[in-house]
């Protein structure tokens, strides 16, 4: 389907537009995946092969025969971003059916993998990774860096300037490549971030590569590593390579690539001054560094101390960051204590910071969080106590922090209601609940039966879907999902708020209500 | 309101009158007696607490050496009788002769008034410990099992390490009657102390929650009493049905204390499950319901002879829903080894009833162990624990009213994603709710979500796996006492939920379940108001030391 065929005439859809323009990049990533697999001899070059043909004309088809809209509001850009994902998403499941990685009779798994793959999460249903063909593999984490790319532009600049969650807060913490108006600018601002982004793929790899690894094991992990995705290609995760060499490289590209990219940019541009402190940076190394510390202390009494400290500092960084490599099996009550397990289960909700590939609710709005219910506090003792929230230099507006704590509290409550719903599909309590967690956090491997030695499999078949709502849910921070039908279904609907008919119903303010005394 | 015949009013203000100069003589008293060197209200409020707990152990004395026999396992008379008419001497001397070195100050500030609610309830858990401890219920050496026991009692918690069967009469009348005791400071605190602090957004006019409930009557002393009376009538219609049910009278009468008051404790060691009869758990199941009902809206329903009151109000709808809805899950869900086998029982849709309700009102009782049911049920009914019942009811949790103000919360940022200048005042029924309510309560269950994790990963220090550790935190915090797992069958109680998780934690983990449980009935902000005025020393240290250079000059001006 072609513009010709349409009688030249192009729809207005920025939807179906933006998402032509993800599948053209995935087709991209397929055809060099095959090329991958031509050079390898491993197979699957056909099937990479004509999973491209076939996204590449599926795109060009929907960018041809649509235009973006050059009013793009709010809601409208979040239903693009949700419906790209999801295109993208079903793209990816061809590769694994065509090859035969996964049957055609589990098409469900495909997809969960591609979900898995393209939000960044890691989760993965493959049980014997080492013997998928390394095209297969390599397209495989590649799903996940185009994911972290996307993510990298989406978190940086599409999400602050549409105020999502209080994701505004960045451009405080760290104005820089953030786009008030991020039509006109965020092309300038996607090519620096995507230089960036893909001048730390390159160090991951090369050091990798000094490691020890093979340069294809490397680049293949720099992919996952720098979209704190984590998948891995070998079942035994980074455990395969056994080496304390290799662990160190993961763990510093990790941490780096959990922070946020503006930081990254204006430490090396210098468009900064160094001396500022980014207060978000600092709660996020103090987390990481207090979760090695803990799980140090709490396990103790389980493995010898220098594998102790190895195990603890990798899973600090793998989960702080919500990556999800894994070493060894720590949901087994041999190797873990149970409270150490529960620390990597507040890493996998607070995840890494703003403006990163890492997911969770991130380090900014744990940061609200924690000050807001400080603040009540406070207030509960000095009732009339007029107390702006700061963070680290900067004054929090009151409806960013609403917004912050709205987005906090839709994500507690998606998780619970998943971990509900996970564990009434046949998983046990741990395993549901801690999966939910994991997969609205976009982390991967979870507690109990679905420790990181173990794949997605351990998940009931029935549950696997909640999986996958919860992984877009918690990798497009919550809203632009939840919002992506209502702005699909709104084109031509005037909302109530829009032009009032009436002031049932609604009251209309001028202003946002204030806090008055109780 | 409808003119009362002329005899009853004058009945009943000389009742008024009576209650009047009894409550001014002992506050005399107690103001000629207080007037020692050391200005203190706080000190003053817990000795008081601890000097009213003696006529208590000296009530439960007297009833076990009448009818302890009648109610403990054991079947002697008198057990417990001279230890705790010894604790309760001591503990009164104690408090009295301490009461004699302070003095009342002027005026006390709220933040006061909050850390005086924290210190009283701990005056009255050290008192219900001393007496666990003096009666051999527990170990004398085991401090903090008394403790967490004492704080289970107090806040109305099932959660405990002694069966009911293996205590004498005199302690289970004491620990049925310190849950019933303390659901009913709850009451006096939640219409005397937090409607003016507002704490965690409780007065949210959900219906009819504690802002209404303060206009029930002119005074709130007359409100107070009226909600008193009817939580006093509560209990005895309870106990009259179980009566009528087929239980012991004495049973009776100490199971509806705890049943009306959510509180969970029974004399069985299988809990309600002993009785094995239907008619029983009925009874039990309307008695929790009602215990998760607030108390104003029941009042106002009775009083105005509206019962169409409870179908207006948003909170009591929800708090049904979530029952119905919940009790067909469970009944509906497949259950592990027996799958859909359950359903062919005829009893199996009262059993799900019993254990939804037990749980959301935060009472606790049990007739099935919580780990027969399905493993999705078990998840259903952990986030039942966590919103509990009604506000300015018995039960704990985080209020149904506060999640439906939440719920509302959510919504607008919902809607303010697509409209970012949209600006909208929430709504419940006819009233608004404030920002400044909303605050609280996001501050509240932000608080409590900060609180859970480390306690449960203490407790999963102390001993207890990982799903343990996770809902027990959630069940004491919510003061309903059972939790899930300990699904190994490896030497536990009947009632495996409310003896098995305080059991398997070591002293550590039984100081966390009962600090939880105490947090979780005087809700959390109040807790962290009197820890931070506690250490407020260390904080204004922090303050005025380093903390304050960093900011640059101008950030304050605003």
């Amino acid at each position: 389907m072609s513009a010709t065929v349409l009688g030249g005439r192009r729809f207005e859809s920025t939807p179906v537009h933006i998402s032509g323009v993800a599948l053209m990049f995935v087709a991209i990533g397929m055809a060099v995946s095959a090329c991958v697999a031509l050079i390898d001899g491993g197979g699957g070059a056909f099937a990479l092969g004509a999973s491209a043909a076939i996204t590449a004309g599926v795109g060009s088809a929907m960018m041809g025969s649509t235009t973006a809209s050059d009013r793009a509001d709010s809601p409208l850009a979040f239903a693009s971003v949700a419906w790209a994902w999801l295109a993208v998403s079903i793209a990816g499941t061809m590769p694994y059916l065509f090859s035969g990685v996964i049957a055609w009779s589990e098409a469900d798994n495909a997809l969960f993998e591609s979900i898995s793959g393209f939000t960044c999460t890691g989760a993965t249903v493959l049980a014997d990774i080492d013997g998928v063909a390394h095209g297969v593999l390599f397209f495989r984490s590649m799903t996940q860096w185009f994911g972290g790319m996307g993510l990298i532009v989406l978190a940086v600049s599409v999400l602050p300037a549409l105020k999502v969650g209080g994701l505004e807060l960045i451009a405080n913490e760290a104005p820089g490549p953030t786009a008030d108006r991020f039509t006109p600018r965020i092309a300038a601002t996607a090519r620096r971030l995507w230089m960036l982004y893909g001048g730390f793929t390159l160090a991951v790899a090369l050091a990798l590569l000094a490691a020890g690894t093979s340069l294809f094991d490397a680049v293949a992990h720099a992919f996952t590593t720098v979209a704190t995705g984590g998948f891995s290609t070998h079942s035994d995760s980074i455990d395969y390579f056994d080496s304390v060499a290799v662990e160190l490289v993961l763990i510093a590209g990790m941490i780096t690539c959990g922070a946020s990219f503006s930081i990254h940019w204006h430490l090396i541009t210098r468009t900064r001054s160094q001396r500022r402190s980014y207060s978000e940076l600092r709660w996020y190394l103090t987390l990481i560094g207090g979760a090695a510390v803990g799980l140090l202390v709490l396990n103790s009494g389980k493995l010898g101390f220098g594998d102790n400290l190895r195990e603890a500092a990798f899973y600090a960084a793998s989960l702080g960051s919500n990556t999800g490599y894994g070493l060894t099996d720590y949901a087994h009550e041999q190797f873990w204590t149970p409270s150490a397990q529960l620390v990597l289960l507040a890493l996998f909700v607070i995840g890494g910071m703003t403006g990163s590939t890492a997911g969770g609710i991130k380090v900014l709005r744990l940061q609200i969080v924690a000050r807001y219910a400080i603040r009540e506090v406070i207030r509960a003792r000095h009732r009339r106590a007029v107390l702006p929230m700061r963070l680290g230099d900067t004054t929090v507006a009151e409806d960013v922090a609403a917004r912050a704590l709205g987005f906090v509290l839709l994500y507690l409550g998606l998780a619970l209601a998943g971990g509900v719903l996970m564990t009434a599909l046949g998983n046990d309590l741990e395993t549901g609940f801690s999966g939910a967690v994991s997969a609205i956090g976009t982390v991967g491997p979870a507690l109990g039966e679905a420790g990181p030695t173990n794949s997605a499999l351990a998940f009931a078949r029935g549950s696997r879907p909640v999986m996958m709502v919860l992984m877009l849910f918690g990798r497009l921070e919550v809203f632009p999902t939840m919002l992506m039908f209502v702005a699909a279904v709104r084109a031509g609907t005037r909302s109530r708020y829009q032009r009032p008919t009436s002031t049932r119903g609604t009251r209309r303010l001028t202003r946002l209500p204030s806090r008055e005394g109780g | 309101m409808t003119p009362r015949p002329a005899r009853r009013a004058r009945e009943r203000e000389r009742l008024r009158r009576l209650v009047v100069r009894a409550v001014r003589a002992a506050d005399g008293l107690l103001h000629r007696w207080a007037r020692g060197p050391y200005e203190s209200t706080l000190a003053i409020t817990a000795l008081v607490v601890l000097a009213a707990a003696a006529p208590v152990f000296a009530a439960c004395a007297v009833f076990d050496w009448l009818f302890g026999g009648r109610v403990a396992a054991s079947g002697a008379f008198g057990t417990d009788s001279v230890p705790l008419l010894l604790a309760g001497a001591a503990i009164a001397l104690f408090a009295l002769g301490l009461l004699r070195l302070c003095r009342f100050e002027r005026r006390i500030t709220e933040r006061q008034t909050l850390t005086a609610l924290v210190l009283g309830s701990f005056a009255a858990v050290a008192a219900v410990a001393v007496a666990h401890l003096a009666t051999g219920a527990v170990e004398p050496s085991a401090l903090a099992t008394a403790f967490a026991e004492a704080a289970a009692t107090i806040t109305g918690t099932n959660s405990t390490t002694i069966a009911g069967a293996d205590l004498g009469g005199g302690m289970l009348a004491l620990r049925a009657v310190g849950q019933w005791l303390g659901g009913a400071a709850f009451i006096v605190v939640l219409v005397r102390v937090l409607p003016h602090l507002g704490v965690g957004g409780l007065d949210t006019d959900g219906g009819v929650a504690t802002r209404s409930a303060r206009r029930l009557a002119p005074r709130s002393a007359g409100t107070m009493g009226r909600l008193l009376l009817l939580y006093g009538a509560l209990t005895v219609l309870v106990a009259v049905g179980y009566g009528l049910a087929g239980m012991p009278l004495l049973q009776s009468g100490l199971h509806a204390l705890t049943t009306a008051s959510t509180g969970g404790f029974s004399t069985q060691a299988a809990s309600l499950g002993a009785f094995d009869s239907a008619a029983i758990e009925w009874v039990a199941i309307f008695g929790m319901a009602a215990g998760g009902v607030s108390l104003p809206l029941m009042f106002l329903a009775i009083r105005r002879r509206d019962p169409a009151r409870f179908i207006r109000s948003y909170e009591f709808r929800l708090y049904i829903t979530l029952i119905v809805f919940a009790t067909v899950a469970v009944a509906l869900l497949p259950r592990d080894g027996v799958g859909w086998t359950h359903l062919l029982r005829p009893d199996h849709i009262r059993e799900s009833l019993f254990a939804v309700v037990s749980v959301i009102s935060t009472t606790g009782f049990e007739t099935t162990s919580l780990v027969d049911l399905s493993t999705g049920s078990q998840a259903l009914l952990m986030v039942l624990m966590l919103i509990g019942g009604m506000s300015a009811s018995m039960a704990g949790g985080f209020k149904v009213v506060r999640l439906l103000t939440l719920a509302s919360f959510i919504g607008r940022e919902l809607r303010r994603a697509i409209y970012p200048s949209l600006a909208e005042r929430l709504r419940l029924g006819r009233s608004t709710i404030s920002e400044t309510t909303i605050s609280r309560i996001t501050g509240e269950l932000l608080l409590a979500a900060l609180l859970i994790i480390p306690a449960s990963i203490v407790l999963g220090a102390s001993g207890l796996n990982i799903v343990d550790a996770l809902t027990y935190a959630v069940s004491t915090l919510s003061n309903v006492g059972p939790a899930m797992a300990l699904a190994d069958s490896t030497g536990h109680l009947a009632v495996e939920g409310s003896t098995g998780h305080l059991d398997a934690a070591n002293w550590l983990g039984r100081i966390t379940a009962g600090l939880l449980m105490m947090c979780g009935r005087m809700s959390v902000t109040a807790a962290a108001v009197a820890l931070s005025v506690a250490a407020y020393p260390a904080v204004a240290a922090v303050r005025h030391g380093q903390w304050r250079r960093r900011r640059p000059h101008g950030v304050r001006a605003r």
